[in-house]
């Protein structure tokens, strides 16, 4: 089992000094990857289903992985998640290939398709076109990566097109997909690496993994893919016996989130030094190797 | 904030190798940093099409005689996800984008990276923006280059909403929102400081008039900047619009010694004609060498003899 730490980008501990400290501290503990999350804005007031409260800080993903990068060697970068279908693909696709290519090939790269309209709203993009954007973006993305001078999708195409450097990791970094809905597993199964679910419990799990494995038995994978990997983020209270539980199911990571207060409203550093105490803490009690 | 004039430099987030190694930046960065100089600059080339002429097209947005520093298969690293890097290894130098291809940035995307770097950067960022010169970006990108000026104008409005306050709204014909936030917002009061790109033209000095801290001028008048800013004058006094103070960035040109090394005093000499003109951001041109230790030291002596040239106190 892998662990990885969510929320290194946002709340409580939202300012540079924690941020690089919290990534220190998880590399030097043995903690596998840190995790980010986002939204690009909040509505206020706090409209549902967005579960985040206005005010909420969220320094942006990719630019906060870029700066641990520079703090941290060895342990991985993931975004957990980009709301795919918010992003323009090209630009995407760079800024993933220059934080991959600046971290050493670190990068795990986590996407879903969002599910608060008001954020579509703002950021431009239908709502209604979320599912098909994000299946167009994967594929321009993926095709960029592998050196494909042309793509042709329903909402970007180009030809004689090129896009250096491409990412360190052969064909792009592992991608993660979120998310719980039927077309979320199927694209998933089709088109990623891996699936990683949010707030988890191991019966929820459970489905969800019967449900990837029966796609792949019905569909196959994509040629040289792997099973779907799992990574979840339990809601659970995490020790020994959950771990196990979750092993059983063939979860490969668990990305842990010591408390959900401390990714809401703004930078405390001294809360966050119950964050630093959970960082040391954990890998011994829950023997991480 | 840094006294002025300042001075700055344009570091390689190129490679005409495609699989190059990039330790030299961060270390000429650092170096840079550590020496004393004020601003670093770095650029952006989300993709290329096979076919770089229009670099060299003033129609485009190109420069007469102008050549791309790579091929279509050259390397660049993304600018902002870069200078966030380089913000880790840094303590005081600015970071610019020099420039960035803003337009291509979902708005409001833009905003946010920009505000955060900003953040994690304690205040240090400088956004330089221009609507490039390449027509298979905007392709690629979904775009349509012939609304390249509307669409960079546009994502400068849309940062301007969500810097400046914390419950944002904002309406055009391309978008509307109300009541959200982006937290956390820019260090720097009022925002992250735009540099508009430009040559002189009623549009430049229109989005310099409304957005601009500082001009970053291109072609001809960057190539004689003493002209230039007395074009861009006399392009606000035509237009109307008020004669705001705002920064404005200067190629100083280099003077090389018989060694082909870039002669410090006698390019110093230089200066004092750009400032008098209304230069503020002194940009020089120096390669430097791929030792950090040595790097260090060439600037730790381009940053002396400016000082020196300009009557800078050192601190």
């Amino acid at each position: 089992m892998k662990f990885g730490f969510f929320g290194v980008n946002s709340g409580i501990l939202a300012d540079p000094d924690t941020m690089a400290s919290v990534a220190i501290t998880a590399e030097a503990n043995g903690w596998e990857s840190i995790w980010t999350g986002e939204h690009i804005v909040v509505s206020d007031p706090q409209r549902p289903p967005s579960p985040v409260l206005p005010g909420t800080h969220f320094v942006d993903q990719i630019a906060s992985l870029a700066f641990l990068a520079a703090h941290t060697s060895t342990i991985r970068l993931g975004t957990g998640i980009v709301i795919l279908p918010q992003r323009n693909p090209v630009v995407l696709a760079k800024e993933l290939a220059s934080l991959d290519v600046l971290s050493g090939g670190r990068l795990e790269a986590g996407f879903g398709v969002g599910y608060v309209p008001a954020e579509f709203e703002a950021v431009g993009v239908p709502f209604s076109e979320r599912g098909a954007r994000s299946d167009n973006h994967l594929d321009a993305m993926t095709a960029l990566w592998r050196g494909e001078t042309s793509f042709k999708g329903p909402f970007t195409s180009w030809t004689g097109v090129e896009a250096s450097p491409r990412p360190i990791q052969a064909g792009g970094p592992p991608i993660h997909l979120g998310g719980n809905a039927p077309a979320t597993f199927l694209r998933a199964v089709r088109r990623t690496h891996g699936w990683y679910g949010f707030l988890t419990t191991v019966e929820s799990t459970a489905s969800a993994v019967k449900t990837i494995r029966n796609l792949e038995d019905e569909l196959g994978r994509p040629s040289g893919m792997e099973p779907v990997r799992i990574s979840v983020s339990p809601s659970e209270h995490v020790d020994q016996d959950l771990i196990n539980r979750y092993k059983d199911l063939g979860v490969d990571r668990m990305i842990l989130v010591r408390d959900f207060r401390d990714v809401a409203r703004g930078p405390e550093p001294t809360r966050a030094k119950a964050v630093m105490r959970f960082l040391a803490e954990t890998p011994g009690q829950l023997n991480f190797n | 904030m840094i006294p002025l004039p300042h001075l700055s430099i344009q570091l390689h987030n190129f490679s005409a190798d495609p699989c190059a190694d990039w330790h030299t930046l961060a270390d000429h960065a650092t170096a840079a940093d550590r020496a004393g100089v004020d601003r670093l600059a770095i650029s952006d080339h989300v993709v290329f099409g096979d076919d770089l002429d229009d670099y060299a097209d003033p129609s485009k947005g190109g420069i007469l005689g102008g050549r791309q520093p790579t091929g279509p298969d050259g390397a660049w690293l993304e600018p902002l996800t870069t200078l966030s890097w380089l913000a880790a290894r840094t303590k005081r130098i600015r970071l610019q984008t020099g420039i960035l291809l803003a337009a291509l940035r979902r708005p409001i995307v833009l905003a946010k990276t920009a505000a955060t770097l900003d953040v994690l950067s304690g205040g240090r960022l400088d956004l330089g923006v221009g609507v490039g010169w390449q027509d298979a970006e905007y392709t690629a990108a979904g775009l349509n280059f012939n609304q390249r000026g509307r669409l960079l104008d546009h994502s400068l409005e849309v940062c301007r909403a969500v810097w400046t306050t914390s419950r944002a709204s904002y309406s055009s014909k391309e978008l509307t929102f109300e009541g959200v936030h982006a937290s956390p917002e820019p260090v720097q009061e009022g925002g992250v400081p735009i540099w508009v790109s430009g040559t002189v033209n009623s549009r430049t000095a229109r989005r310099l008039a409304i957005f601009g801290w500082g001009w970053i001028p291109w072609g001809d008048d960057r190539a004689d900047i003493v002209c230039g800013i007395s074009r861009m004058k006399s392009q606000f006094e035509k237009m109307g619009l008020d004669a705001i103070p705002f920064e404005v960035q200067g190629p100083v040109p280099v003077v090389k010694d018989n060694d082909g090394e870039i002669d410090l005093e006698r390019t110093m000499e230089g200066i004092p004609p750009l400032i008098e003109a209304g230069v503020t951001d002194c940009r020089v041109s120096i390669s430097l060498p791929t030792d950090p230790s040595a790097a260090e030291d060439r600037l730790t002596q381009l940053v002396a003899a400016f000082r020196t040239a300009t009557g800078r106190v050192v601190r």
